[in-house]
This record gives structure tokens, sequence and C-alpha cells, in this order.
């Protein structure tokens, strides 16, 4: 008799907890599933019914996304500014992470939390300056006007992430070196840096998805479309076609599957390195 | 002998200089800097156009005191701080338990839960727009289809209720976020303390009281700051959905400041702003790490 009570509340727990499961799952992704098939539906059809699976795959609305406007090169800016902002952010950080990981010399405490404070600051308490900066140095309108303040704002969080990494690295390993009458560049080049390409990865993609997805640099140092990147090239997208759904949903499903499918394959990775930056014990 | 020591040193000091110069040089030229010169640029009236000269000392900040709209931002911010925290711990705490005990499915939920932070917010802000669209939007016609034509409304247009539109798609964005970290923390706690507790007979309830969720709080700590921090200074969705609008009723002290500097060209009010903001979330976030040390205090 009681053994079957306590059957039948387990059960329940169960029952509720895969229905929390499921309602929290259709929330999550029936937005996005909603917005893929309207994308290849046409106009007409999303007017007569914005539920209903599309009748069959129209692809015109990509043809014209892709075709005849800025979206390709939008893409191409994207493209430009995060390889060139991620490989910057990398470098410097796998350099700086070393010297505060495993070099002990005066002042190196005070600057490292000098540096570390910046993963605080929020950036609007610099967007006046910079924009002011970068537009007397003629670099509004450029890549350069993206590039340099991605580099500036996430190198703290990376130097962080990087310093943690080689703090754990044996020091047998560079006494080995040093003992071998190697100079301390060699020591990074051929021993730390090699076994860092883990953690390197790591703020690769961290880095990577953080600049794609920028938006508030991007819209206030830039104003061609030339040079813009895919979330302002998104927004004046939107303002120029705010009616034709079409294309607007092959817009945005243009912008977020590659990185949708990046993420199913290397999920493992990926959600490591987006939370990298927030663990901080 | 000494004086190859001097030479390694020498070469090692370079090395330090070489490794640290770019970080640096970036750092305080673009970040240390600025935030000095915003101070600066706060004491004085200018549109922008050429370098500052009217200096008014602090009358941007005696003008923002008196400013209803800045009053309304600072509540709307407090506003999505509260929502944030509530609408997104309990949910990411609870995902997070029940993902990491035996479950079917389980890294297929946590990809497809983590997913909506994948897609950029400008991507997504869009996609809730065309979801909140009063005529053809997902929502309403869900409403209508279900019988529930009374509960359609204006979700972004109506004044009431645009704030808590946009909170629901913040939340939606990063309840997979946390839950992610939140999992993390929790995988770290060593099984031994869930076998202990099973051979006390303790029932999942008691578990997760006395044993994952106090284990959980430092994460649960870093979490809130993040959230808080994050709340403060938010500014993506609400530009791409709103843009402050209707009737100021999603305004926040970043839109504000947005609106000012870069719309009115009120630059020096705009600077005024953005140190207040920063204040702010730093003073918000030192206060909850008091508060949170003393409860622990407390309770010790």
């Amino acid at each position: 008799m009681s053994k079957k009570k306590i059957d039948h509340g387990y059960n329940l727990q169960r029952f509720l907890k895969y229905l929390v499961l499921a309602i929290f799952f259709v929330l999550m992704a029936y937005p996005l599933i909603w917005l893929f098939y309207s994308s290849v539906k046409s106009v007409q059809e999303i007017y007569d019914s914005v539920f209903a699976l599309p009748k069959k795959i129209d692809l015109s609305n990509f043809r014209h996304i892709w075709g005849s406007s800025h979206f390709p090169r939008y893409y191409l800016n994207s493209l430009i500014v995060s390889i060139s902002s991620v490989f910057g952010i990398v470098l410097f950080s796998s350099l700086t992470g070393f010297i505060f990981g495993r070099v002990k010399f005066r002042g190196s405490e005070l600057l490292y939390t000098i540096l570390i404070v910046g993963m605080m600051i929020p950036v609007q308490v610099t967007l006046i300056p910079n924009f002011v900066f970068l537009r007397d140095l003629n670099l509004f309108d450029t890549y350069f006007a993206m590039i340099l303040p991605y580099i500036a704002f996430n190198v703290p969080v990376s130097v962080f992430i990087m310093r943690g990494f080689f703090q754990q690295i044996p020091k047998e390993l560079e006494d080995a070196g040093y003992i071998d009458g190697c100079s301390m560049r060699r020591i990074y080049g051929n021993i730390m840096m090699p076994l860092s390409l883990p953690a390197l990865s790591t703020l690769v993609i961290f880095n990577f998805f953080t600049v794609w997805n920028e938006l508030i640099f991007a819209l206030t140092f830039t104003n061609k479309q030339q040079v813009r990147t895919i979330p302002v090239g998104i927004m004046d997208f939107v303002g120029q076609f705010e009616t034709d759904y079409g294309y607007i949903f092959a817009a945005l499903t243009s912008a977020s599957v590659p990185l949708l499918i990046v993420y199913f394959f290397g999920q493992k990775k990926i959600i490591e390195g987006l939370t990298a930056g927030a663990i901080k014990g | 002998m000494k004086h190859k020591r001097l030479a390694m040193n020498k070469d090692t000091r370079l090395t330090i200089a070489l490794f640290l110069i770019p970080t640096f040089v970036f750092y305080v030229v673009l970040v240390v800097v600025p935030i000095f010169q915003s101070v600066r640029f706060s004491f004085y009236r200018w549109d922008g156009l050429g370098p500052p000269t009217r200096f008014i000392g602090l009358a941007n900040y005696k003008e923002i005191l008196h400013d209803q709209v800045f009053w309304k931002a600072l509540k709307n911010n407090l506003i999505v701080v509260f929502v944030s925290l509530l609408g997104q711990m309990p949910p990411a705490i609870f995902l997070a338990i029940i993902l990491t005990g035996k479950i079917k499915g389980k890294s297929f939920l946590r990809t497809v839960y983590f997913a909506p932070q994948i897609i950029s917010t400008v991507a997504t802000g869009y996609l809730f727009y065309y979801v909140y669209e009063p005529t053809f939007g997902l929502l309403n016609q869900l409403l209508r289809s279900l019988g529930m034509g009374w509960a359609t409304r204006g979700w972004l247009g109506d004044p009431s209720i645009a704030l808590y539109s946009v909170l629901f798609v913040i939340c939606w964005k990063y309840i997979g976020f946390y839950m992610v970290l939140f999992m993390a923390s929790i995988e770290g706690i060593p099984q031994e303390l869930y076998e202990a507790a099973r051979i006390d007979g303790c029932t999942s309830w008691q578990t997760v009281r006395k044993i994952t969720l106090p284990l959980l709080s430092p994460t649960l700590k870093t979490a809130c700051v993040l959230s808080i921090v994050g709340s403060i200074k938010y500014f993506d969705l609400i530009w791409v959905m709103t843009t402050g609008g209707p009737a100021r009723s999603t305004e926040l002290i970043a839109t504000y400041m947005y609106k000012k500097t870069f719309l009115s060209w009120q630059m020096g009010y705009g600077s005024a702003l953005a140190f207040c903001l920063f204040v702010i979330a730093v003073g918000l976030s030192l206060l909850f790490m008091g508060l949170s040390k003393i409860n622990r205090d407390v309770s010790e």
C-alpha cells in the first residue's frame, strides 16, 4: 500500500519534470522554427496564415536578399571585422596572459588588476570619447572603427582566461626550457603557446560570437552600408522592407542559421567558450 | 656569470614589455583614457563639433536630478534588474537541476535551451518584433485561434506592457546561458555527497535544498552580479524592438543616453548620463556583493 503510494508520487514528479522540460522546449525552439519555415513562405502565404507550414519551399526571398540587396556585403563586412578582431584579441591576450600567469615582476599584480577591472566597465561610459577619437583620426566609417574597440574591450576577459590556463601548466616544463638556456620568448613560443591551443580555441569561439553579434559600437561608429556589419545591416534592412515579411524572415534566417549549424556541430566547445568568461569562481 | 645573468634579465625585461605593450596600448587608449575624458566632457555643454569649450561645472548633473526621463529610465532599469533576476535565475536553476539528473535526451535539451544565446540580439529582437506584431504577429494569432481574442493587444505598442514584453525576450535569451553555468557548477559537486544523502533517506527535494542549492550559491552570486550589471547597461534588445518607446515606457538609461548623445547631439549631457550609468552599475554590484556577504556571515 505504502509502496504504491510512493511510486505514485514518484510518477507524478517524473511527469511534472517532463512537462516542464516540454514547455520550455516549445518556448525556446518554436519561435526559431517558426522563423525558419516562414522564411520559405511567400508573402501571400504568410498573410494567409502565420502558423501554417509552407505549402512548397519558396526560395525567392533568399534569392532576393542574396542577389539584390546589401546583405552579402554585410556578411563580408562581418567576416572581415570578426576575423581581424579575433586575431588581435587572441594574439595579444595570449602574450599578456602568459606574462601574468608565469612571470612575477614588480607591479605585475597592479597591472593585472587594472586590466581586469575592464571587464566591469559598461561600454557606454567610453562611447562618446571613442566616437570623437575615431572621428578625429578619420577612422569613422572604416573597419578599424570597429576592430580597434573590439580588441580593447575584449582583451581583459581574454587575458583573464589565458592567465588562468597558463597558471595550470606544471612548472617543470618551463624549468626544463630555462635549463636548456632558452630565452623567455622561446619558452613561450616553443612550450607554452603550443600547450595553450585548447584555451586559444575557446578564446576564438568566445570572441568570435561576441564580436559577430556586437551592436552598439557598430551602430555608433559607422554610417555607411559599405562597412556595416550584419547586426546594424539588419536594422537598416528592416527599416527598408518593414512589411516585406518574407524578405525579413529570410534575412534573419540567413543571419542565424550559419551560427546555429556551427553550434550544433561544435556545441560542447562553444558552450564552454561562451560561458568561459563568466565563471570567475 | 654575473654579466650573463644581467644580460638575461635585460632580455627578460624586454620580453615582458613586448608581451604587455600591445594589450595595454589598446586598453589604455580606448578604455581607460575615455573614462576620464567622459568625466571631463560631462562638465561641458557641447554639441560634439570641435573641442568642448563651454565649461558648466556640475550643471549637467543638476539637470539630471530634475530630469523626469532619467528617473523614468532608472525606474525601468530597476524593473529590468528585478525581473531579470526573478525571471532567469529560478527557471535556470530548476532546469539545471533536472538536466543534471537522470533524464532522457538531456544533451539534446541542453542544446535547444542554449540556442537562443547563439543568435544575435538584433535577429532575436526582430524575430520577437514579428511575434508581437498586432495584426499578423504569432502571439495575437495564437490567442485568436484559441478563442482568447480579448487578450490580444499591441504587445510593444501598449505602454503598460511593452517593457514586460521585451523582458520576456531577455529572459528567453538568457535562461539557457545561466542554466549552463549552473549545470557546470552542479556537475562539480562530489557524487559522494548525494550518495550519503540517499543512504540517509533524504527525499530528492531535501537533497536539492541541503546539498545542491548551498553548493550552487557562489555560482549563483556570480550569475546575479552578471545579470545586474547587464541589466543596468542594457541596450540592444530595447533599441531594436522599441527604441525606448512608446511614451518612454521602455526607456533605459543606456537608450536615453544614446538618444541624447547621437540624436540630439548633447554630448556633455550624454557623458553625464553615461557616468551615472557607470556609477549605478558599479554601485549596485558592490551593494549586492556586500549584502550577500552579510547574509553569509549572519547564516554562519
